[in-house]
């Protein structure tokens, strides 16, 4: 009895709003929904429904356009409930006859998930043309207690919303009338269709219609046993109908039975001649009530149970499919990650002599009292008298402009040759065929976006205030430098020299690190994990820095290695700014050109570790092993 | 000759100006991915048409298509009047097409493989204008494997001329059929049957309804092909759907249909591949035009921005005016005192500037000396020293750097978007190239505005300088020269002479000397203001002419070439698809055959996209 499969709903639950969470976490991934899975709408249709209720039975017939579907219903029900009509493809909704008092006992907006569910007035109805899907249901005396009978639209025509209906009714249905005629045993899609029924267990009685008697009895096996080998189909029950519409109008249409064992080869099948062919028709409705409906739901409710838990169709189909896109993603952003985005070789510096003006600034800040007065005097002075001087030297040099709006541009400059790079970059990997990452880039490379990206980092870009940077780097750094140094005031005194040394080659690179290969390798250079943007500055630069940090001791013995130390110590300045300034390209770039796109590319491949992941994997798991014990305690 | 043997033979021309058209059209070289794309539909056209053009007179080939079970072969059967296809009720029976043709018709012709066919040679009178193939259903494959039925019918089909469309009451809105055929039908006429007309309810009318959305259905036939069959061989009269429909077949569809047919099929498979393109093409065509407005707006902006710098240029360079502007005077004016003074005056200019020329600052002083001059000056530039000048000149001139490499940037994404290959923009050094073009870009845009300056100055020149102006200044002139001479005379001559007076000393020269340089400097002065009034206005006026002059070419000219091809091919597919869709009017066939329905989709193009925009 189906009590035992109540265990089962508890599991069915639990599994069905794992999978609805999972899906929300899937969006990213470009997956196709739940929705329109056979195996989801099993499970929302048959098995959600129907575990935890008594048993009933649902019969649905069902077969291709203009079969006679609606006049083996009518028979079925022995009234004409639904209209007929020799045009194809008329019956475009499903109408079921309900007995007494089920819907009471039964909420029917549930078995029917997804059908509008309205009280059947006139044959007529299943005929109209809605684009939602309708249900016609009618109360019958006549109809044994817990079966619901349906007629069906059909699963051939240019209809194809028809098609959808009829699945949805065979997807929650536990007897199939499959109604065949020789014209469309061997159509594509009615194959199609059935195979799917065989696969989660349906039970099925075959009624081929419209036989042309007696000279088709030597074929209709032969046809049938097609259709059994090419869907996998094993009818409990065959009948064959007569080719007579004025039988069927008049619902006097016969069924024959007939025994059918089919065979493998293509030979056909032996007539059993222990069972000799009758001609006493049988009544249809009888047949049916006389079905063990609660054998018969075990048996569906256990396909379903299986369709749901297996392999190649179910939910472990659909794991692995998520499994094999997240690992696509991982590959993708492999390719991203990869790639060290941007290379810049020569990041521009300020002028030297900028930097020890800011030193200067500071180092005026510094003193108090009337030290500072007297330098400020001097200093004032100084300008004074030097000013001619100074002129005609920048003069000279050519550098009319203020060196920090030199610099605005330089800088700019190599902005945009990074952005450039970083485009070209782009666009090779978008070629290299990784078809996610593709579609993704697709727009952020074309025209309009880079014109918003170039706008955006150019108002960023000339909002900076540059002179207000350097100087709190030279504060941070001065201040450290005093209180740990003692080379600090030969440092003060040799500023001036210090601003002939050369400007060292700085080069940087810029990664723009998901995870991956190189994630990992540089993690270490990770500065901020929000950024995720490795900046490398290196160069000579290196070997300056090295110099300031070791060689503290070392250089203060003698002045003589002293400029080596300070120049070292002028050559930080510079590396800092640029790496300051680094940090704010490379963080400009994340925000406004590859936006959220990394972030995206690690959750996705982070997926199958997610909880619901799990979750759903173990449900499936837990299903399993509860089939399993069903089966050996069966 | 007889004027339909005429009409005829235009027609022909026709068709074969519009196949010549098409492939040339299909052979143009293109940068633009979906124009590449649609020639490549085209080129696989060609070859289709060859064979039905080297057919054109050979019997037309008329095939069954249906559901399985439809009675394809036995409508084959009944239509020669004898058991020659296998019709059973194992479905699908026939799974070999069968081809039937009379004796006498030359096989070979027709371009088709035998050994997939079994033929069937018959001595009948219905075949002597038709070639029969019964062909496999394509409706019980599920998969598209190598030997399925619908693998064998699609390999058959495109050799047909003719569709006979079978179809029966529980078959006529199969989907799958209903798919193929729509397909099937492109380049092909129909025939609608409905058999089994001895079991089924005539559904005619509402299959007819349903045909009509896709073809032009003339009539369907209600055949019951066992008993016509049975009726000719018990030589009973046959009735009368099926008498009509072996009339057409045998009779009507005789040499002049013949014709007909091949013909239409012909243009409606170059139609329905010029639609195809056609869609892809104005599908894709608004990126090409994004490119290009943006193309043009770079142009815009550029122009502009040089002329910008242009105007405040020239509005410094006073010197260089006045120069112009003398020698431009004292050219006019010819010999006569004051204008050989102006000449002294601009000729020491003129040799400072010589020297000071050729550390000329910026383009705008060479656009200043002369269109001519400068010119020269350029030609002689570019020779010695080709790129590090120039692209300083180019970066005094406001297209730097990063203004090309921000042009590139974007460029390169619209070109991108826009699916142009990218061989013509991309990669290394192809700022070198682009600041080569800039260069250019810059020189046109200073000849330009040399010639135009050279306008100005002879303008200016000529209002301020005319015969009144030349009076004054000259007697002006002349009074001090001449009252210097009668006082030197009058000193000279009477005072020294007749009064005994000193002769005047040489510090009367230096100081009539001094007053002479200060005169003459003064009159200068004064008549160059004089020259140069109304020149900001005119330099005003010149640097908003220039930013809306359109020069031959932009910084791009190779991305713009493209897309004025692409507009080209769009066109002329456009016109192609509207010749053709005019021919297939004249064409179309007797009503007894149905169609693949005539779309026009040349007008509906047209009205979607005004393509004139982009001028």
């Amino acid at each position: 009895m189906p009590s035992i499969l109540h265990n089962f709903s508890n599991t069915i639950h639990q599994l069905s709003e794992n999978l609805l969470a999972l899906e929300g976490e899937t969006k990213q991934l470009d997956l196709t929904g739940l929705a329109g899975r056979e195996w989801f709408e099993i499970l929302q249709r048959k098995l959600i429904p129907q575990l935890s209720d008594n048993v009933y039975l649902v019969v649905g017939v069902v077969g291709g356009t203009n079969i006679g579907k609606s006049v083996i219903f009518n028979h079925l029900v022995n009234q004409q409930t639904s209209a007929i009509s020799p045009l194809a493809s008329q019956t475009k909704h499903p109408v079921c006859l309900v007995p007494q008092n089920f819907e009471q006992k039964h909420d029917l907006e549930k078995i029917f998930q997804g059908f509008k569910l309205t009280p059947w007035s006139a044959p007529e109805d299943p005929l109209i043309e809605d684009e939602q899907h309708l249900l016609f249901w009618k109360n019958s005396e006549s109809l044994a207690p817990n079966l619901l009978v349906l007629d069906t639209p059909d699963i051939d025509s240019d209809a194809e919303v028809n098609w959808e209906r009829a699945e949805r009714i065979r997807q929650s249905a536990d007897v199939l009338v499959t109604v065949l005629t020789q014209q469309k045993y061997n159509d594509a899609a009615v194959k199609k269709f059935f195979r799917e029924a065989a696969r989660e267990e349906k039970v099925i009685i075959t009624i081929f219609n419209q036989c042309q008697l007696p000279d088709d009895e030597n074929y209709w096996r032969l046809w049938l046993n097609t259709f059994c080998q090419e869907t996998g189909v094993h009818p409990e029950l065959v009948f064959i109908a007569p080719n007579d519409r004025q039988a069927a109008t008049s619902l006097q249409l016969p069924f024959y039975p007939r025994t059918f064992e089919p065979t493998p080869s293509h030979s056909i099948p032996e007539t059993d001649l222990d069972t000799a062919d009758t001609d006493t028709s049988a009544n249809l409705m009888n047949v049916i009530s006389q079905l063990h409906f609660g054998e018969i739901k075990v048996q569906t409710l256990k396909g379903a149970l299986k369709y749901l838990v297996q392999q190649n169709t179910g939910v472990p189909a659909y794991l692995r499919e998520i499994k094999s896109r997240s690992h696509e993603f991982r590959s993708a952003s492999e390719l991203l990650s990869e790639q060290e985005l941007a290379e810049i070789d020569n990041w521009p510096l300020v002028s030297n002599s900028v930097i020890v003006d800011a030193v200067r600034n500071w180092w005026q800040s510094q003193r108090e009292g009337w030290s500072a007065q007297i330098h400020g005097f001097y200093n004032t002075l100084g300008r004074g008298v030097l000013w001619p001087v100074r002129y005609i030297h920048s003069l000279a040099a050519e550098e009319k402009r203020p060196p920090m709006e030199l610099y605005r541009e330089q800088e700019w400059s190599v902005v945009l040759q990074t952005v450039e790079g970083i485009y070209d970059r782009l666009t090779l990997v978008s070629e290299l065929g990784n078809e996610l990452l593709t579609n993704r880039l697709k727009t952020l490379l074309n025209g309009t976006s880079r014109e918003a990206l170039l706008k955006t980092l150019h108002e960023e870009h000339a909002e900076i205030d540059f002179t207000a940077q350097l100087e709190q780097l030279v504060d941070s750094e001065m201040t450290f430098f005093r209180t740990e140094s003692p080379q600090y005031y030969t440092f003060m005194k040799q500023l001036d020299r210090i601003a002939a040394v050369a400007r060292p080659a700085l080069s940087v690179g810029l990664f723009f690190v998901g995870f991956g290969a190189v994630g990992h390798a540089g993690s270490q250079l990770v500065t901020d994990t929000m950024i995720q943007s490795v900046v490398n500055v290196a160069g000579d630069v290196a070997g300056g820095a090295a110099t300031t940090t070791v060689g503290e001791t070392a250089v203060s013995s003698t002045t003589a290695t002293g400029v080596g130390f300070l120049e070292a110590k002028f050559r930080r300045f510079h590396a800092v700014f640029a790496q300051k300034r680094t940090e704010w390209l490379a963080t400009a770039i994340r925000k406004h050109l590859l936006k959220s796109l990394p972030e995206e590319l690690k959750s996705a491949v982070e997926l199958p570790n997610s909880q619901y992941y799990q979750a759903v994997q173990n449900s499936v798991s837990e299903l399993e092993q509860q089939l399993n014990e069903l089966h050996i305690s069966i | 000759m007889p004027t339909s043997e005429i009409a005829q033979i235009e027609m022909l021309a026709a068709v074969d100006r519009l196949i010549h058209q098409l492939q040339s059209w299909s052979e143009q070289k293109t940068d633009w991915k979906t124009a590449q794309q649609c020639q490549a539909v085209i080129h696989q056209l060609l070859p289709r048409l060859d064979t039905l053009r080297v057919r054109l007179q050979s019997p037309l080939v008329i095939a069954t298509f249906g559901g399985t079970g439809t009675g394809k072969s036995s409508l084959v059967n009944a239509l020669i009047g004898s058991y020659c296809s296998p019709s059973g009720r194992q479905r699908p029976t026939t799974t070999d097409p069968v081809l039937i043709a009379h004796p006498d018709t030359d096989l070979d012709r027709l371009g088709l493989d035998l050994s997939q066919f079994q033929v069937e040679q018959k001595e009948l009178d219905q075949l002597r204008n038709i070639i029969l193939i019964d062909c496999p259903d394509p409706d019980t494959s599920e998969t598209n494997d190598q030997s399925s039925n619908l693998t064998r019918l699609q390999y058959i089909i495109p050799l047909c001329d003719i569709l006979l469309y079978t179809s029966t009451q529980q078959k006529y809105r199969s989907a799958r059929v209903a798919e193929e055929l729509k397909e099937a039908a492109i380049g092909r006429r129909l025939i609608f049957v409905q058999t089994h007309a001895g079991l089924d309810e005539d559904i005619r009318t509402d299959w007819k309804q349903q045909l009509s959305q896709q073809f032009d259905v003339p009539e369907i036939y209600f055949v019951d092909s066992v008993r016509a069959l049975e009726d000719q061989l018990a030589d009973r009269p046959l009735q009368k759907d099926f008498a009509s429909l072996q009339n057409i077949l045998s009779t009507q569809l005789g040499k002049s249909e013949r014709l007909q047919v091949r013909r239409a099929n012909l243009l409606e498979l170059i139609q329905n591949a010029i639609n195809h393109c056609s869609d892809k093409i104005n599908i894709n065509l608004p990126a090409i035009r994004e490119l290009e407005s943006f193309l043009k707006q770079q142009h815009v902006s550029l122009t502009r921005q040089m002329s910008q710098e242009l105007r405040t240029e020239l509005l410094t360079s006073r010197n260089l005016w006045e120069r112009r502007l003398l020698s431009c005077v004292s050219d006019t004016w010819g010999l006569s005192p004051f204008s050989t003074m102006l000449r002294v005056y601009n000729g020491l200019g003129n040799f400072i500037a010589s020297a000071s020329l050729f550390r000329a600052r910026n383009s705008a002083q060479v656009a200043l000396i002369g269109a001519l001059q400068g010119a020269r000056w350029i030609g002689n530039r570019q020779k010695e020293q080709a790129t590090e000048n120039r692209l300083n000149r180019i970066g005094s001139f406001g297209l730097d750097d990063n203004k090309l490499r921000e042009s590139q940037l974007l460029i390169d994404g619209y070109a991108q978007a826009a699916g142009l290959e990218s061989q013509p923009v991309q990669h290394a050094g192809s700022l070198d190239k682009l600041q080569t073009e800039a260069a250019y870009f810059e020189e046109q845009f200073l000849y330009d505005a040399g010639s135009k300056i050279d306008a100005i100055i002879a303008k200016l020149t000529r209002k301020n300088s005319g015969w009144f102006t030349r009076a004054v200044y000259e007697t002006l002139f002349l009074s001090l020269v001449v009252y210097a001479l009668i006082r030197i005379g009058k000193n000279f001559f009477y005072d020294s002479f007749l009064d005994e007076n000193n002769i005047l000393a040489i510090d009367f020269y230096v100081t009539a000397g001094v007053i002479f340089l200060i005169w003459t400097g003064f009159l200068v002065m004064m008549f160059t203001r004089k020259l140069k009034r109304g020149l900001g206005l005119e330099i005003n006026q010149l640097s908003d002419d220039l930013a809306n002059a359109k020069l031959s070419q932009g910084l791009f000219p190779q991305l713009e070439q493209t897309c004025q091809q692409a507009h080209a091919m769009q066109h002329s597919l456009e016109r192609m698809g509207g010749e053709v869709h005019q021919l297939r009017n004249e064409v179309a066939t007797s009503n007894i055959l149905g169609a693949w329905k005539v779309t026009d989709p040349v007008t509906d193009a047209d009205s979607k996209t005004p393509h004139l925009t982009s001028q």
